[in-house]
């Protein structure tokens, strides 16, 4: 029989036993929008596309922008689980079952967009039946497979010694279907020497496997786009634009689960400050590639004043998806700036003025009444009402200036707070990263090379069938977390060894290095044999 | 210069990245193989089981690799 400590077994193993209020509450909610979502995709089978925005030639919408979402936020598992495995990152042993669970998940929700997508469901049968292996259709059916099947595996396999642990120490009470489950997914695990050996080399090479696979799958997804002559699709650069994305993505849902399980599960001695710091890290890292590749991929197209990526790019820029575009890069910047700045801030910067409550909360009402004033229709007949003389490039200068200072006077406040400011910032990244999808599917869509241009907004349909995505990952995120324990038991107890091991070791002091002209020096020189 | 698809191999190549259902083979193929790998793979991990060792241990450590363990002897566990 396995055993367990006390106080893992209460924080990590007892909980899968209970569930409070609060978790029923959130599954009948979760089910009341999957319900909904439901009954508005039973409706768009029945009266068919038309339900939605999509028309010809827009054919892709909102369910390719949520497809390549949810693909991108699945890369979390690989990055966290399998990169910082394979390079032996301690730290990573508290997050990985997370990590693995969201890539699981989130490849569920986004390959359920492809259904959405298509009018008759059925025909996705057509892609096995007559698919030829020159479409990248095809080849993003064959790394999503690959991808799909790895995970599972990937997710299931550190998994096996923890239910072995459940098996072992249920409780008296635990229901029979829970015993007979554990059993069978403990595939007779005794934790023996070979069965031990055995299992991590299996994990090593799924880890070594699974990242080559996971590039492949979204740079493929991005070929789909980039193997057409579709202007602003056409991009040798889409490819890696893709996947580094998708990393950002994924790290930025990683973030925002751990702290959810975090709280609610009550991890706060597992999952530190020193995995917010590290993940962090690399979480900054990420969104300097990302600028770098916007950049890259913006520039070069404005460059090239092509007749027709041009317009798209100016109708991105200053027209009709200006909003979208500009929200994006506004939420990557104040993102990089939350990640960034709390870091470098020094503590002493606090006795200055700006950094006082006060002055925070006077800039964000002066950032809210600006953009309040700039939402009126007749915004200068308002203001020559308030008698302020106002005009509304005025306004922006107000917007823009308070909403400077309002960050800038939260930088100590996040600085004392460094997991709100890693939730704060993921979700800005995530926001901007979807926005990032939709500023590449949809302006492209509705004015396609060769066809008149169309215009496209999303339905109550598609809407409906968002928030049934969400709340179906969202779902089976809860429901898993109470069959199995959110943190590698196994993991984390060998993690605390290696820990207690590495405090052991004593580091030598550095080697004085002599006076450079000191006498002793000359003295060792001379007495040094040379050879 | 001459055209590659005189050439049985490249005629070959394209029949295959142009034949309608051979893509879908290929996933089914792949799929099968995935299968077929993991189910091998949990049995070998599953018949670790089996290996006449005394010791249970609740966490693997590196050291765990370098140990000899303790086989059963006459009438043991």
């Amino acid at each position: 029989m396995l055993t367990i400590g006390k106080r893992d077994k209460e924080t990590l193993l007892d909980p899968l036993f209970r569930a409070g209020r609060g978790f029923y509450a959130l599954i009948g909610v979760l089910i009341v929008i999957m319900g909904w979502g439901l009954f508005m995709y039973i409706r768009q089978i029945v009266l068919g596309l038309g339900v939605t925005g999509m028309d010809r030639p827009a054919y892709w919408g909102i369910y390719m922008v949520n497809f390549i979402f949810f693909i991108g936020i699945s890369h979390a598992g690989t990055l966290i689980s399998a990169i910082l495995r394979v390079t032996q990152a301690e730290w990573r042993r508290p997050i990985t079952r997370i990590a693995e669970a969201i890539t699981a998940f989130a490849l569920v929700v986004g390959t359920l967009q492809i259904f959405f997508d298509l009018g008759r469901p059925d025909r996705v049968l057509y892609l096995f039946w007559y698919g030829r292996l020159q479409s990248p259709l095809l080849w993003d059916a064959v790394s999503v497979t690959a991808y799909f099947l790895g995970s599972l595996t990937y997710l299931y396999l550190p998994i096996i010694p923890d239910v072995a642990l459940l098996r072992d120490n249920l409780p008296a009470d635990a229901p029979a279907w829970r015993e007979r489950l554990y059993a069978i997914m403990a595939l007779g695990w005794r934790g023996n020497r070979t069965q031990w050996i055995r299992l991590e080399k299996t994990i090593a090479v799924m880890a070594v496997l699974i990242i080559p696979v996971a590039i492949s799958v979204h740079t493929v997804i991005s070929w789909i786009l980039a193997t057409t002559v579709q202007p602003g699709w056409h991009s040798t650069v889409f490819g890696p634009y893709f996947v580094v994305g998708a990393i950002f993505s994924g790290i930025g849902a990683l973030f925002i689960a751990m702290t959810l399980a975090r709280r609610v599960m009550h991890l706060e001695a597992y999952i530190t400050d020193r995995q917010y710091r590290n993940l962090g890290y690399i979480f900054i890292t990420m969104s300097a590639i990302w600028f770098y590749f916007t950049y890259a991929e913006y520039m070069t197209l404005a460059a090239g004043q092509g007749a027709a990526e041009f317009p798209i790019l100016a109708s991105k820029l200053w027209g009709a998806f200006s909003p979208g575009f500009w929200a994006m890069v506004l939420a990557m910047v104040v993102a990089f700036v939350v990640l960034v700045f709390p870091l470098i801030l020094p503590n002493s910067w606090r006795k200055y003025r700006i950094f006082n409550p006060r002055f925070t909360l006077a800039s964000a009402v002066a950032f809210g009444l600006a953009m309040l004033l700039l939402q009126v229709p007749e915004t200068e007949d308002a203001l020559a009402g308030l008698s302020l003389g106002l005009s509304p490039i005025a306004l922006k200068i107000i917007a823009l200036v308070a909403g400077v200072l309002f960050i800038v006077s939260i930088l100590p406040w996040l600085k004392r707070h460094l997991i709100d400011a890693m939730v704060i910032a993921s979700g800005l990244v995530l926001i901007g990263m979807w926005l990032e999808r939709w500023n590449i599917i949809v302006p492209t869509m509705v004015s396609p090379r060769l066809a008149p241009s169309s215009w496209y907004t999303p339905t109550l349909t598609e809407w409906s069938l968002f928030a049934a995505s969400i709340a179906l990952f969202i779902f089976m995120f809860a429901l898993f977390f109470k069959v199995v324990p959110a943190v590698s038991v196994w993991e984390v107890r060998e993690g605390r060894v290696i820990d207690h091991v590495h405090s052991q070791e004593i580091m030598p002091m550095p080697e004085p290095s002599l006076p450079a002209r000191g006498a002793m020096r000359r003295s060792l020189e001379e007495t040094e044999p040379t050879y | 210069m001459n055209f590659p698809m005189d050439e049985p191999l490249f005629q070959f190549l394209y029949w295959i990245i142009n034949t309608p259902g051979v893509g879908g083979i290929v996933v089914a193929v792949e799929t099968i193989l995935i299968v077929i790998a993991v189910s091998l793979s949990l049995r070998w991990i599953k018949r670790g089981a089996d290996a006449p060792e005394r010791e249970q241990f609740a966490y693997p450590t590196p050291a765990l690799h370098h140990y000899e363990p303790k086989r059963r002897g006459f009438g043991g566990l």
